[in-house]
């Protein structure tokens, strides 16, 4: 909210210096792929996957073909419901480890949470198919405490438990953030006003961690929403999600199509941003 | 009188330290009250085991009758205004003045958290100031908010934990006044926490002055101030000048007390405590302003030489080195008798029988 006008020229201009190598990093590496993307999602595909530049907007009419519309729903509803899990098992961890757990172990406890990034990503995938398949740990364990085994492998509900466990830290980290910098003694307060712990947590601890819940849901969804190396490893064929779709078209030589779809994402995301930035102005406006 | 709130025997120790320990004390209806000490005696802990953050690890609290001391803070009678205020940040003025209205235990209508609202911004005189945010506030306003807040709801007892160390002097003396007002006015008790000798003495009706976690000696501001019982209190409380000695003579109930610095008269039976035998140690303490320049040659004067003078406009602060090497301090009302003692000047000190104060050993 600051105004640059009623500051002298020579601010705006070292600003400028400052801020140009940023600038010029987002202009080639970032602005750049778009317009090579926008491009292309106006070409057509030509034989064997050479790009025919023949413009149009044929390629978004496809985007919205209801074939896909069932791709984009399973892609919302499986980003939402990571979402949720990764929230409400994030929540507590992170509340945990800002507020009860004495601060010798608190860095500890972030590592672990970091932990599994130290390996790659793929062969933490490969580990869930071992675990999930049909003679899988999981099942195993099922049988052992006599349950029936499960079909998990190639269902949803193996792609949520992978982008779960992907992206959980994802809200951990933001999560802690800002129940970390929280007030203790804002809670003091709600208590000696005569809050129960419950009504404490809804009206003090939730509305002032709002900064880091915003953060963790944009950090989690956006990347669940395109997600493909979890949907393909874990999901197989049956439940496509976009960020496959995506990939197959490049992966198929369809470049215009994938770009096009690309963009329908980038825009579905930048909307989703603004949306989430907006609350949270309201937020930081009103503190 | 009943007591509202009763500490029977009450510790509290953390790692290391009793940081309160074994304090009774009985809070009276409508009585001002303030825990006076220094940092670390223990009297936010204090404060803080009335509101419930913490558990006694021994003792009882009472509050009226009913034992509250495994009563969680949310269902004790009693608010608190925060040392930093703790307003929530996320919320207008009028919204923290209603949290404990909303989220509290009695459920109202409301109009009658509007009126209750109204009445509490109202009494710290920050009407129109409803929809502004905690940051949008001055030091001053956001103290008022916080007093608000915590009356809001009628508490029996306010505590209040050093609430005025951030305002500036000016302020500070303002808002003293205004709190000693309020609390007539509302007629419950108040719990006053501060380290501020000056505070407690302007707003209390009872001072209680803590060290190393227990009670040092508790009374009126006249009786903490005329009355210390020990060095600690008669230091930390005022300035004073000590000196030691022993009783040579009794004569009815005046002591004559020998010092290295001459012979200075003590009430026999001064502080209350046992009655004097000749012999007995004995340490003498007097305030600076009790103290009158005489003669050397008079009964009961002893002898000092002007080391420093301090104008202060209608005080002067005298510094006179005993011969025993004691530095005392002398305030001297400016009302018109010529006293210009240059640095050097011999002197005698004397003082009325009955200003001596023997301090506890």
């Amino acid at each position: 909210m600051s105004d640059s006008g009623n500051r002298g020229r020579s601010d705006g201009a070292r600003a400028a210096a400052l801020l140009s190598p940023s600038l010029l990093w987002i202009a080639v590496f970032f602005v750049g792929p778009l317009l090579v993307m926008a491009a292309y999602s106006l070409a057509r595909r030509g034989a064997y996957g050479a790009v025919n530049w023949t413009l149009g907007l044929q390629n978004y009419v496809q985007a919205f073909d209801p074939l896909y519309l069932s791709v984009y729903g399973r892609s919302l509803w499986i980003a939402t419901v990571t979402t949720v899990l990764c929230f409400a098992v994030g929540y507590p961890t992170a509340y945990a480890i800002a507020m009860k757990v004495s601060p010798r172990w608190k860095s500890t406890l972030l590592v672990l949470a970091v932990v599994p990034f130290w390996t790659s990503f793929l062969v933490r995938t490969y580990a869930w198919r071992f675990m999930l398949q049909d003679d899988g740990l999981v099942n195993a364990l099922f049988a052992w405490v006599g349950l029936p085994a499960q079909k998990l492998l190639y269902t949803d509900t193996a792609v949520m438990i992978g982008q779960v466990y992907a992206e959980l830290p994802f809200m951990i980290l933001p999560l802690y953030a800002a129940i970390e910098r929280l007030d203790r003694r804002l809670l003091e307060a709600a208590s000696d006003l005569g809050a129960s712990r419950v009504s404490r947590f809804i009206h003090v601890t939730l509305p002032l961690t709002k900064s880091g819940i915003i953060a963790g849901i944009v950090l989690v969804f956006v990347p669940s929403l395109g997600a493909f190396i979890t949907p393909d490893m874990l999901g197989g064929a049956k439940s496509m999600m976009i960020g496959s779709l995506i990939q197959e078209q490049f992966v198929q030589r369809n470049q215009p199509f994938g770009a096009a779809l690309g963009n329908v994402l980038a825009i579905a995301v930048i909307v989703l941003l603004v949306i989430a930035w907006r609350a949270g102005a309201r937020d930081e406006a009103r503190a | 009188m009943a007591a509202v709130v009763a500490v029977q025997s009450v510790t509290k120790r953390f790692p290391g330290i009793a940081a309160v320990d074994g304090v009774s004390l009985d809070i009276e209806d409508g009585q001002f009250v303030t825990l006076l000490g220094p940092s670390g005696c223990g009297k936010t802990t204090l404060l803080r085991l009335i509101a419930g953050f913490e558990r006694p690890d021994e003792g009882r609290v009472l509050f009226g009758e009913a034992d509250v001391t495994d009563v969680a803070p949310h269902e004790r009678d009693v608010h608190t205004v925060f040392q930093q205020y703790a307003l929530f940040p996320h919320l207008s003025v009028a919204d923290n003045v209603a949290f404990g209205l909303r989220r509290g235990r009695v459920r109202r209508s409301r109009d009658e958290i509007a009126r209750l609202v109204r009445e509490a911004l109202e009494l710290v005189r920050l009407t129109g100031f409803e929809d502004r945010m905690p940051a949008q506030l001055s030091g001053g306003q956001q103290q008022r908010v916080a007093i608000a807040r915590a009356v809001a709801p009628g508490p029996r007892i306010l505590l209040l934990d050093e609430p005025l160390g951030a305002l500036d002097r000016k302020l500070r003396e303002a808002m003293q006044l205004e709190l000693k007002q309020l609390q007539r006015r509302l007629g419950i008790s108040f719990v006053f926490v501060t380290h501020d000798q000056d505070e407690a003495l302007a707003m209390s009706d009872v001072v209680v002055v803590m060290k190393d976690g227990r009670i040092e000696q508790m009374g009126t501001p006249s009786e903490i101030y005329e009355h210390p019982r020990t060095r600690f209190i008669a230091e930390f409380v005022g300035v004073t000048n000590v000196i030691e000695g022993s009783v040579e003579s009794i004569d009815g109930s005046t002591a004559s007390v020998r010092t290295p610095a001459g012979l200075v008269p003590l009430s026999a039976r001064a502080n209350g405590g046992p009655a004097l035998a000749t012999g007995d140690r004995v340490t003498v303490a007097v305030r600076p302003e009790k103290i009158r320049f005489a003669d050397l040659d008079g009964a009961g004067v002893i002898a000092g030489r002007v080391e420093d003078a301090r104008y202060l406009g209608d005080v002067t602060h005298w510094r006179v080195r005993l011969v025993d090497g004691s530095a005392w301090t002398v305030f001297a009302q400016n009302d018109g008798t010529p006293e210009a003692l240059a640095p050097g000047t011999e002197v005698g000190l004397v003082w009325d029988t009955g200003h001596g104060v023997r301090l506890e050993p």
